[in-house]
C-alpha cells in the first residue's frame, strides 16, 4: 500500500491590491508597507475556492473538502455548488468544514487518512473594521490541494497541539475578528507552534539540519518571525508580502513553497490556531515543481480603500433608481444546471452550432433535439464588441459588457470583470471566471460566469 | 412564408392622441378616455357604442381588457389587451384590421396607453418571467450602444463622423418635435449641445436616448368601402406586417450588430403587399423606431431608404429632415414625444393621419404619396419589427 500525500496543488489570487499606505492615511493607523491582495466585489471564498480548483487535475477527485472562515453561505453548503461548477458529478461527497482557520488543518488530516482521491480547497476573505489588524495583515485567497495515493509529496504524521487561549474570536454578525493584546498572544502562541513543529520532526526522525524549508502560518508576523528562527529557517516565500490568508493561507503557502522545491527534500510545516499543527512533506524521488501562476508576482490592480470598503460592504453607495437585482428561481437554475453552474452549453450534432445557452433547436439548421453538450467553462475567447454601461446596477459601476465569440465557435455576451473600462478593445483576448452576479434581497447569491482578460500562464 | 395583404381593404377613420409628456396629474385612464374620445369625435357619426371591437396594447399599465372597459364603462363588448414590446400600439392596429378585415365586426378601435411616470425607477423597467439568473442584466441603451462600434468598423466610419451622425438625428428629431404641440419635448436642441452631453452607455449619450413619458393614442378601423360614410378624408391601409426574430444574435456568431435582419424581412414583406418596388423613391415620409440614435440610422438601411454603409451618409446630407426628399419622424420621433410603450405606435399612425389629411402645420409635407410607420422592440439580435404602409388613396 502506497503513502497518502499530495498529488497536485494549485493557488489563486484575486487581481486587485490594496496599498497599505492608502490604509495608514485614510485612517490614521502604521499599516506598514507593501500592498494586500482583494477580492474583487464579485468574488467571495467560494468563487475563489473555484478558481483555485480549476488550476489542478480534478480527475478522478472522489471527495472535496472545503475550509474557510467566511462561507458565503450559511445552513446550506457551498461545497455543493462549487463540485457542480467544477463538473465533478453528483457522485462526489462534497463537505463544507469551516469557522476556523486551523479547520483546513483537519481537512488535511482527514484526507491523508483516506484511500480516495480528495480535493481539499481552502479559501478565505480577511477584512475588518476599517484600520484593523486584519484589514492590514489580511489577503484574500485560496488554494487547492489533491491528496492520494501515489503522491508527489508525501505527508508525514501530524503533530497537534490545541489551546483555548482566547486570541482571537468573531461572533456571528460581527463585521471583523477581534483580538487580545497582540504581545500576549505571541507569547502564548509561539512555544505551542515551537512544540508542534518538535514534535513533527521527532515522529519522523527528521533533523532540523534536514529541512529544505520551514513553512510558518499564523496572523501574526511576530509569532512567524520567531517559529521560523527557532528551526533555523529563512524560508522567505512571494507570497510573504501579502500577510495572512485565513483558512487559506497554509495551503497557499505550501503551494508556494512546492513551486521551488526539488525532489527528495523535508519540509516542515507548523500552523497555528487553537493551538498548532505541525507535519513533515517529502518530495517524490523524481519531483519536479509546477510552473506557478505568476499571482504573486502580478502588480495587480489597485484598488482605491473607498471601492475597498464598498466591495466588503463597509460604506454603502446610493443605489440607482433601477429594480433589485433579479431572484433566480430554484426549479429553473435546477433545470438549468449544468449551464448555470459548469457552463457547458450545446453542439448541434448534425451541423456543429454551439449554442450558448443550450438549446433543443438549432438555430443554424433547425434540428431538434439532436444536441450534444459541450463544456465551455475553459474555453477562450475574442471581444467581438463591447459596451459601458454607465446606469446599470452594480456595487462597481460601470458596468463592462461584451459579445464573446469563443474560439471553436460560439458566441456569448456577459459582463466583464477584472478590467479597466478604458483598456477593452475589440480582438481582446479573453477567458471565463466564475463570479457572483448578484446578491438578491432575500439573500440569494447568484453565481454565473463572467469574462476577464485572458491571464497568461507564466512560469 | 406566406403573408398577404387582407382580402378586405381596410380604413382609419378617426384618430386621437393625447399630449405626451411627464402627466404627473393625469392617470391612465384619464389618457384612455382622452384619446378614445378623440378617435370618436374625429368621425362622422360613429358612437362608441358603434364600435364592436376593441385591441388595447398596453406593455406596464395594466392587464385585460379591463383596462380599458372600466374607464369607458364599455359594457360586455370584445376587449384584447395586446402586448408586444414595443410594436404592442402598432399590434392592437393590426389585430383591430384583421378584425374588421375578416367580417367578424364592422368597426373596430386599437387604442394604446401607457403610464409609466408613477415609477420611481430609471428608464423603462418591464418585468419578466423568472429565470436561472444566467442573463447579463443591461439597460436598453447599452444593448443598443453595440451598433455603433460595430457600424463604423464595417464600414470604416470615423468616430467624428459617427458622433456627427447621430447629433444629426437627434438634432433633426428635435426641431420636428418644436413643431408639434402634442410632443413631450417642444425644443430644438444644438448639435454642438448634443455632441457634448454627458455619457450614458457606450458611445451613447442622454441625447441619443429617447425619454419616458406618459401617452395615449387611439384609431377606429372599418372597411375601406365604409370609409365615406365616417370621414372626409380616410387613411388607408395599404400594408401590415410583423416579423418576431428567433433572438440568436445574441448566441449566433454571424450576427454583426450592424443590421436589424427582422426588421429587412419585415420590410420586404410589407413593400411586396403594397406593391412597393423602391421605397427610397417611393415611400414620402416615413415614423421609425428612434429609440435610440444609431438605432434610426440602422433602420435607414434596414428599410431600403438608404444603400447599406451609405445611411450616415443621406443623415448628413439632409435626405431625412423635414424638408429633405424622405421626411423621418416629421412628428419628432420618439425623440421628442418619449416612449409610452403601448402608444407609441398608434402615435406614429397619428402622424400619418395629420399629414394625409393636410392638417399638419409648420410639419406639413408636401402631397405625400404613401407613409411609412415602423416600431421594433427587444435589442439587437432580437427583435419584434412591425411595419405599415399607409395612404389617402384606396388601393
Ligand atoms: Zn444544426
Amino acid at each position: 500500500m502506497s503513502e497518502v500525500g499530495i498529488v497536485s496543488w494549485a493557488s489563486y489570487l484575486p487581481s486587485f491590491r490594496l496599498d497599505r499606505a492608502m490604509v495608514s492615511k485614510s485612517f490614521s493607523v502604521n499599516s506598514g508597507k507593501g500592498t494586500r491582495t482583494v477580492a474583487s466585489y464579485d468574488e467571495d471564498s467560494s468563487t475563489m475556492a473555484v478558481e483555485a480548483a480549476r488550476r489542478v487535475d480534478l480527475a478522478g477527485v472522489q471527495t472535496m473538502l472545503f475550509s474557510t472562515t467566511r462561507p458565503p453561505l450559511m445552513d446550506k453548503g457551498n461545497a455543493s455548488t462549487m463540485a457542480a461548477v467544477l463538473g465533478l458529478g453528483d457522485a462526489i461527497a462534497a463537505f463544507d468544514l469551516g469557522g476556523s482557520s486551523r479547520s483546513t488543518v483537519g481537512c488535511l488530516k482527514l484526507a491523508r487518512s483516506s484511500r480516495e482521491l480528495t480535493l481539499l480547497v481552502g479559501s478565505d476573505i480577511r477584512f475588518g473594521r476599517p484600520g484593523s489588524d486584519d484589514e492590514i495583515n489580511g489577503s484574500d485567497g485560496a488554494f487547492a490541494l489533491t491528496l492520494g495515493p501515489n503522491p508527489r509529496v508525501k505527508i508525514g504524521e501530524v503533530a497537534s497541539v490545541s489551546s483555548p487561549t482566547m486570541d482571537r474570536w468573531r461572533s456571528e454578525g460581527d463585521v471583523g475578528t477581534q483580538t487580545w493584546d497582540d504581545r500576549w498572544t505571541a507569547e502564548q502562541q509561539t512555544p505551542l507552534m515551537v512544540s508542534a513543529g518538535e514534535a513533527a520532526l521527532h515522529t519522523s526522525g527528521i533533523t532540523r539540519e534536514n529541512l529544505a524549508a520551514v513553512v510558518v502560518s499564523s496572523p501574526s508576523p511576530k509569532v512567524n518571525a520567531a517559529v521560523l528562527s527557532k528551526f533555523g529557517g529563512k524560508t522567505a516565500l512571494g507570497v510573504d508580502q501579502f500577510g495572512y490568508f485565513g483558512a487559506a493561507d497554509l495551503g497557499i503557502r505550501i503551494a508556494s513553497a512546492l513551486s521551488s522545491a526539488g525532489p527528495r527534500q523535508h519540509l516542515l510545516v507548523v500552523s497555528g490556531a487553537d493551538g498548532a499543527d505541525a507535519f513533515i512533506l517529502t518530495t517524490s524521488d523524481n519531483f519536479s515543481p509546477d510552473a506557478g501562476h505568476g499571482d504573486a508576482s502580478d502588480a495587480g490592480i489597485s484598488v482605491s480603500v473607498i471601492d475597498y470598503l464598498a466591495w466588503r460592504g463597509l460604506v454603502h453607495r446610493e443605489p440607482p433608481r433601477r429594480p433589485d437585482p433579479e431572484i433566480p428561481a430554484a426549479p429553473a437554475v435546477s433545470r438549468n444546471d449544468d449551464w448555470k453552474f459548469a457552463f457547458t452549453a450545446s453542439r448541434c450534432a448534425k451541423c456543429s452550432s454551439v449554442h450558448l445557452p443550450p438549446q433543443r433547436v438549432c438555430m443554424t439548421c433547425g434540428a431538434i433535439d439532436s444536441m450534444d453538450p459541450v463544456p465551455m467553462r475553459d474555453a477562450k475567447g475574442k471581444v467581438r464588441t463591447y459596451t459601458i454601461d454607465r446606469i446599470a446596477f452594480s456595487p462597481n459601476p460601470p458596468v463592462v459588457v461584451a459579445v464573446i465569440d469563443f474560439d471553436g465557435g460560439g458566441r456569448y455576451r456577459c459582463q466583464l470583470t477584472d478590467v479597466d473600462p478604458q483598456s477593452v478593445q475589440v480582438g481582446m483576448e479573453v477567458e471565463m471566471t466564475y463570479r457572483l452576479i448578484s446578491t438578491a434581497r432575500n439573500g440569494i447569491r447568484n453565481y454565473f460566469w463572467k469574462a476577464r482578460p485572458l491571464k497568461e500562464k507564466t512560469s | 412564408m406566406t403573408l398577404r395583404n387582407t382580402t378586405v381593404p381596410i380604413a382609419i377613420v378617426g384618430m386621437g392622441c393625447t399630449k405626451f409628456g411627464d402627466h404627473w396629474d393625469r392617470s391612465a385612464e384619464d389618457l384612455l378616455i382622452e384619446a378614445v374620445n378623440g378617435a370618436v369625435s374625429s368621425t362622422r357619426g360613429i358612437n362608441l357604442d358603434d364600435v364592436d371591437a376593441f385591441w388595447l396594447g398596453t406593455t406596464v399599465s395594466g392587464i385585460s381588457g379591463m383596462v380599458l372597459s372600466k374607464p369607458l364603462k364599455i359594457k360586455n363588448k370584445p376587449i384584447t389587451r395586446v402586448e408586444n414590446m414595443c410594436a404592442t400600439g402598432s399590434d392592437a392596429l393590426r389585430n383591430a384590421c384583421y378584425a374588421v378585415a375578416s367580417g367578424a365586426c364592422d368597426v373596430a378601435m386599437a387604442v394604446g396607453v401607457e403610464k409609466l411616470k408613477d415609477s420611481n425607477t430609471q428608464g423603462l423597467v418591464v418585468p419578466g418571467a423568472p429565470t436561472d439568473g444566467t442573463t447579463a442584466d443591461l439597460t436598453a441603451p447599452a444593448m443598443f450602444s453595440f451598433l455603433v462600434p460595430a457600424y463604423m468598423d464595417k464600414f470604416g466610419v470615423t468616430k467624428e463622423q459617427m458622433r456627427e451622425t447621430l447629433s444629426h438625428i437627434a438634432s433633426k428629431n428635435h426641431a420636428n418635435g418644436a413643431k408639434n404641440t402634442r410632443a413631450h419635448f417642444q425644443r430644438e436642441v444644438p448639435i454642438e449641445t448634443i455632441s457634448k452631453a454627458p455619457v450614458i452607455a457606450g458611445d451613447l449619450n442622454v441625447f441619443d436616448c429617447s425619454g419616458i413619458s406618459d401617452g395615449a393614442a387611439a384609431a377606429i378601423v372599418c372597411r375601406a368601402e365604409d370609409a365615406a360614410k365616417y370621414c372626409d378624408s380616410p387613411l388607408f391601409v395599404r400594408a401590415l406586417s410583423l416579423a418576431a426574430g428567433s433572438d440568436t444574435g445574441a448566441s449566433d456568431p454571424s450576427y454583426d450588430y450592424t443590421t436589424f435582419p427582422e426588421v429587412a424581412a419585415c420590410a420586404e414583406n410589407a413593400y411586396a403587399q403594397a406593391g412597393v418596388e423602391d421605397p427610397a423613391s417611393q415611400i414620402s415620409m416615413a415614423e421609425v423606431h428612434d429609440c435610440f440614435t444609431p438605432t434610426e440610422l440602422v433602420l435607414m438601411e434596414d428599410l431600403g431608404f438608404s444603400e447599406r454603409g451609405a445611411g450616415w451618409r443621406d443623415v448628413l446630407a439632409g435626405r431625412y429632415d423635414l424638408g429633405g426628399d424622405l421626411p423621418v419622424n416629421p412628428d419628432g420621433g420618439l425623440k421628442s414625444f418619449g416612449h409610452p410603450i403601448g402608444a407609441s405606435g398608434l402615435r406614429m399612425m397619428f402622424e400619418m393621419w395629420l399629414q394625409f389629411r393636410g392638417e399638419a402645420g409648420p410639419r406639413q409635407i408636401a402631397n405625400p404619396q404613401l407613409g411609412l410607420t415602423h416600431n421594433l422592440g427587444g435589442q439587437p439580435g432580437g427583435v419584434v419589427s412591425f411595419i405599415s404602409i399607409v395612404g389617402n388613396k384606396p388601393r
